[in-house]
């Protein structure tokens, strides 16, 4: 029993030893076991529910959610076909985790219950992660998606904007005149006026011209007003025309000015303008175009031109006129175009005629390009023909009678001989000089003089002319040519120490003529004492065209005390030369103006900058070293003075019973166009500069603009527009047609070649005259008209996120302000402005327009240097909508456990 | 008894030292072929991955490749000389005609792959690709299609798995809503045209539009997206056209060719075609005899 008890207990303890030896094993194996590996279905279920979130397409899934978006439209299109997967994802970048959320159970709710499901993109928790932690096993899939990024839009708009012109836009019509359009009462064609034109949308109609006399207009027989005229030459008048705006009609409109005097019945250029709004803009046509004469009743005399911007290829000329023709005259009527008759009607009361290429021998077609001068008219009638105008003026001629001035100037006859002649008296000798006037150097010898005291001999023969007697003779040569125009007048001053002989401005020549014969030289040289005397002498007694010729052989040595004061004081400083130029500029400013000549062998440089100073400009400055020269530049000086004070008019006296008309006339040409036209992305941009109030005139260009074609006006009046030029080129000149103005035409529009002009600074220049030689300025009314190209890359936005558009205000370098809604539909309350760059960042459209304008902003001043204000342009705008980006790629991971 | 007790003790320690050998044997054996598994699983799903993504790079890249030719079609003021050599240089330089545009920075095809080159990169897999085809074509004539034939090879860091396969894929870009070149051009860039699918052929109605905005049509006479790119006016299987508002150039200053078709590819490139005017349709309409059976109310052309 004992033995049986110790059985028991030991083979109890062996068994619980066994059963802990075990148990420790189990421990041992449980424990060395992978304690996190999952079964095999979880990486299973992963990749399951990542391959078909990744195969089932947006509108494939029952997802209720997913329906409703779609049905709300808060998915597009586009999206209908990407998987579920990028559509959580998309979400995800959206942050719209709370639909995603939503999306994941719909599409893992047949999903067992015992498996846990956690979603994340690129490591951020998108669903079921608050749980993850719990997750027994955890098994992982993942998917790639390019394309998105937290926060980042997946698909955006890119913009595109440019310019274009609008539909509906305003535009404006011409009818021309010439540079002289007469005699008489005259009409022109307002044309091709566009359909749908009525009073409602006429901004203004009016008329620009320079007229002689008071004149009464017409459109369409009705009455615009009576107007004066302006009274000085050259001028355009500004008459305003709305009162006939009711009149104007679709098509064809006639505008009449009817004056009463039949001699200043013209237009000195000009142009009638209406401006409107229209559907229906015309397009140029390019290669041909037809100049219209004006409808004169009167007296046909026409001076025009037209412009060929290219090679000239065919002519057509129709010209029908009828005239009243006085028993036994004869009459002729021509046309000229360049330098060529075209046209000659001998004695004809009346003609229609058309003529085409093959009754144009006489013209060179490849000569013929830019503008042609064309001239109408009639010769051989009893009239007295072409006008002479004077206009009254003034002139002073100041001479220098220093002592230099009897030296020798040159040693053309006639002669004055010189020399020493010793002759004795009782004991003593004695020498004395003696001249006389000789024939030729040679007979400069011996005692050629003659007379008492006989020489006993002779010497230092000296055989010349003497300055002042060559000055003499050029102020003789000056006063002689002045006073041809019969209401000029001449004044004379002659100076050294001080004024040594004056005559007050006078027309009695013979009073000239002997003063000038009377000058002997002697003495210093007081320049300003004859300047300040000769002002005086203007202020006086004229109100006219004044000029002032002053001649000096030297130095300057005598000081004026200012204004008033020809006495002078000796002072061989520098301050005489000062007191002098002071002297000529006081001269300028009271509206004199001052030729100087200086002229000898021995001028210093220094004296002759003194003497250039005293001149206006250095153009009225000449200079010789050769004195038998004087008379020339005398010649010269005066000529253009007379020219300025003298000139042909184009008006024409008729003679009794005289009358002719012009109706219906035109010229058409075709010809190569060498215009370079606007290429894409460039925006047409006219430009008009003011008043030129000179004849020399700067236009600038802008770096990104270019000059198509350009057209310069000339109010020439009853002269000729003579000259034009752009940057040292001449454009037109009138002379190249021959020096009989009368038989030129004169062009009212210059055109300038668009490709003379360059970037910056171009110097244009325009010219009146009557004679070759004979220029008399321009009108201060000239303008420049340039169609230009901007170059514009159209600006297409990076993508962003949004496309809503803005309101723009867009600051123009004129100050004024260009508004205008991108894209044109846009109505929201958003403002944008250019110059201090507000504007969304973010919005494809503000991104283009802020680029569009910055492309106008040539200084980068916040202001644009093309003012939009004043062009006919609108902006056109397009968006591309669902741009996808290229973000990512992003990680879309599924974890799923139990 | 004692020894008996002893050998029995001793001989359970052995067989449960021998159960826990074969034990950790096993599991190591799990979890060699697990991990050997989950290597296989991780390669094939990153395979998996790649061709699902790379429709999507192609997609994104393409698109924005089209939008960048027509980018420079406009910004040049010249049509594209080749419309599949200036995709290949977008998509794969992110360049047309050499020049960089800012739609296709960092978007370009190979910006794709470089990224994903990267990413597998970082989790020590060797990615090597070779594209073979890459290409614009245009399979209908709503979408511009962009195909790529490429073979690649991706293997595990120790090379020991791997797969060497070919992605042969081909994305649709719809072009309803880009702007079609060939009226930019041929207006002097003053006239945006936006393709837009008309809902018929009614020609009074296609004619209605296009003093606004021309819509389009299929037509086999008339050259595809693709060819306006690089301004070809042949005719295709997947042509599209237009009428051209002659006054809506008229507009913008641009000569009306009078006596052409009012068809846009006729209208733009001045082919002579016999045209007709239709009764009840504008002045300006003309249509060619060729496209009458194109178009519906084009019954009475007697005018």
């Amino acid at each position: 029993m004992e033995v049986k008890k110790r059985k028991g207990f030991f083979f109890s303890t062996d068994a619980l030893l066994a059963l802990g030896i075990f148990v420790i094993a189990l421990i041992l194996l449980l424990q060395l076991r992978p304690a996190s590996a999952p079964s095999f279905k979880e990486p299973i279920i992963a990749d399951d529910i990542i391959m078909a979130l990744s195969a089932i397409r947006v509108n494939e899934t029952s997802s209720p959610t997913v329906k409703n978006m779609i049905s709300a439209q808060e998915i597009r299109p586009e999206q209908l076909g990407i998987s579920i997967a990028e559509l959580l994802a998309e979400l995800w970048s959206e942050d719209n985790t709370i639909i995603a959320e939503q999306i994941i159970i719909e599409v893992t709710s047949t999903l067992s219950s015992k498996y846990q499901v956690a979603f994340s993109v690129n490591q951020d928790d998108l669903f079921g992660f608050s749980e993850e932690d719990s997750l027994r096993t955890v098994a992982l899939g993942t998917r790639i998606v390019t394309g998105i990024n937290r926060s980042q839009p997946t698909r955006g708009y890119s913009a595109h904007i440019q310019f274009s012109l609008p539909k509906n836009r305003t535009t404006s019509s011409f009818a021309y005149f010439g540079g002289f359009s007469g005699q008489g009462d005259l009409e022109v064609m307002l044309r091709d006026l566009p359909s749908d034109l009525d009073s409602s949308n006429i901004i203004s109609l009016s008329m620009e011209a320079a007229i002689s006399q008071e004149v009464t207009i017409f459109v369409n027989n009705n009455v615009c007003g009576t107007f004066p005229a302006e009274p000085l030459s050259k001028r355009s008048q500004y008459f305003n025309l709305s009162s006939c705006i009711p009149a104007l009609l679709p098509g064809y409109n006639r505008v009449r000015l009817s004056f009463e005097e039949l001699e200043t019945a013209f237009v000195g250029g000009g142009f009638v303008q209406v401006k409107y709004t229209t559907n229906e803009i015309a397009v140029p046509t390019v290669g041909q175009g037809t100049y219209h004469f004006p409808d004169i009743y009167g007296i046909i005399n026409v001076y025009d031109s037209i412009t060929i911007p290219g090679n000239l290829t065919s002519l057509e000329i129709y010209l029908e006129y009828d005239a009243l023709i006085p028993p036994n005259v004869e009459t002729t009527y021509f046309l000229n175009i360049g330098n060529a008759t075209v046209y000659s009607g001998t004695n004809m009361t009346s003609e229609s005629v058309t003529l085409t290429d093959a009754d144009f021998s006489m013209l060179d077609y490849s000569s013929m390009s830019g503008t042609i001068p064309i001239r109408m008219g009639i010769e051989g009638v009893n009239y007295s023909g072409y006008v002479t105008v004077d206009n009254p003026s003034d002139t002073i001629i100041i001479t220098d009678l220093s002592g230099s001035m009897a030296w020798c100037g040159d040693t053309e006859p006639p002669l004055t001989c010189t020399y020493d002649c010793r002759y004795q008296m009782w004991f003593w000798q004695f020498t004395t000089e003696k001249s006389c006037q000789v024939e030729s150097v040679d007979a400069c010898a011996g005692d050629v003089c003659g007379g008492t005291p006989t020489c006993t001999s002779t010497s230092n023969h000296d055989a010349c002319r003497p300055r002042v007697e060559i000055a003499k003779e050029a102020a003789l040569i000056a006063q002689d040519l002045i006073l041809t125009n019969e209401l000029a007048r001449v004044g004379l001053i002659a100076y050294s120490t001080g004024i040594v002989s004056e005559l007050g401005l006078t027309d009695n020549q013979t009073a000239v003529v002997n003063e000038i014969e009377s000058y002997e030289a002697g003495g210093w040289t007081c320049m300003c004492c004859g300047i300040y005397r000769a002002v005086d002498m203007y202020s006086k007694v004229s109100e006219n065209h004044s000029y002032m010729i002053i001649l000096s052989d030297g130095e300057v040595n005598y000081r004026c005390d200012g204004p008033g004061s020809y006495t002078g004081v000796l002072d061989l400083s520098p301050a005489s030369a000062q007191s002098t130029v002071e002297a000529g500029q006081y001269a300028c400013e009271n509206n004199i103006s001052v030729f100087v000549i200086a002229a000898g062998p021995d001028l210093e440089p220094e004296w002759t900058e003194t003497l250039k100073e005293v001149a206006c400009d250095e153009s009225m400055y000449f200079e010789t070293s050769d004195f038998s020269e004087l008379s020339s530049i005398y010649e010269n000086v005066t000529r253009e003075i007379l020219s300025r004070t003298t000139y042909t008019s184009q008006i024409v006296h008729p003679g009794e019973g005289l009358a002719s008309n012009l109706t219906n006339s035109y010229i058409t040409y075709h010809y190569e166009s060498n215009i370079n036209p606007l290429s894409i992305n460039e925006i047409p941009i006219t430009k008009r500069t003011s008043k030129l109030n000179y004849c020399n005139a700067s236009v600038l260009l802008n770096p990104n603009l270019r000059v198509i074609e350009s057209y310069i006006t000339s109010y020439s009046d009853e002269h000729w527009t003579s000259l034009v030029g752009i940057n040292d080129q001449t454009v037109f000149n009138i002379s190249n047609y021959g020096s009989n103005f009368n038989l030129i035409g004169d062009p009212f529009i210059v055109g300038i070649p668009g490709d003379l002009f360059s970037h910056g600074n171009n110097s244009i220049a325009v010219l009146t005259g009557s004679a070759p030689g004979n220029e008399t300025g321009c009108s201060p009314d000239n303008i420049i008209v340039l169609s230009t190209a901007v170059s514009i890359i159209p600006p297409i936005s990076p993508v962003a996120s949004k496309a809503e558009g803005c309101h723009w205000h867009v600051l123009q370098e004129n100050l004024e302000s260009f508004e205008t809604s991108i894209p044109s539909y846009y109505s929201g309350s958003k403002n944008c402005y250019y110059h201090n760059s507000t504007y969304d960042i973010d919005d494809a459209y503000d991104i283009s327009a802020y680029s569009l304008f910055s492309q106008l902003d040539i200084d980068n001043n916040g202001m644009i240097d093309i003012y939009l204000t004043e062009q006919a342009l609108t902006v056109e705008s397009i968006v591309v909508e669902n741009v996808p980006s290229l973000w990512g790629p992003a990680i879309f991971e599924v974890k799923v456990g139990r | 008894m004692n020894n008996k007790g002893f050998i029995f003790t001793m001989l359970s320690i052995f067989i449960t030292g021998i159960i826990i050998v074969f034990a950790l044997i096993s599991y190591e054996t799990i979890d060699i072929g697990q991990h050997a598994l989950r290597e296989a699983n991780t390669l094939k799903m990153l395979v998996d991955n790649l061709e699902n993504d790379v429709s999507r790079g192609l997609y994104i890249t393409s698109f924005r490749t089209l939008i960048g030719q027509i980018e420079r079609i406009v910004t040049s003021g010249v049509f594209l000389n080749s419309t599949q050599e200036s995709f290949i240089e977008g998509m794969l330089n992110g360049t047309i005609d050499g020049h960089s545009l800012e739609m296709l920075e960092n978007a370009t095809f190979n910006d794709w792959l470089t990224k994903i080159t990267s990413l597998l990169e970082e989790k020590s897999y060797t990615f090597n690709y070779n594209i073979l085809i890459l290409e614009q074509i245009q399979e209908d004539p709503w979408h511009v299609s962009s195909r790529l034939l490429m073979n690649y090879t991706l293997s595990t860091p120790d090379s020991e798995r791997g797969y060497n396969r070919i992605i042969n894929i081909t994305e649709k870009v719809r072009i309803i809503g880009l702007e079609d070149p060939s009226y930019y051009i041929h207006s002097y860039g003053r006239i945006i045209n936006v393709v837009n699918k008309s809902t018929n052929n009614d020609i009074l109605y296609l004619i209605d539009q296009s003093y606004g905005a021309s819509r389009y049509i299929e037509s086999n006479l008339s050259p595809s997206y693709l060819q306006r790119l690089q301004g070809d006016s042949n005719p295709s299987d997947y042509g599209i056209e237009s009428i051209v508002g002659g006054q809506r150039f008229k507009d913008q200053g641009i000569i009306e060719y009078d006596g052409r078709s009012s068809v846009d590819a006729l209208y733009f490139y001045d082919t002579m075609s016999t045209v007709q005017c239709v009764d009840g349709a504008p002045d300006w309409f003309r249509i060619d005899v060729d496209r009458i059976p194109l178009y519906s109310n084009l019954e009475n052309t007697s005018c």
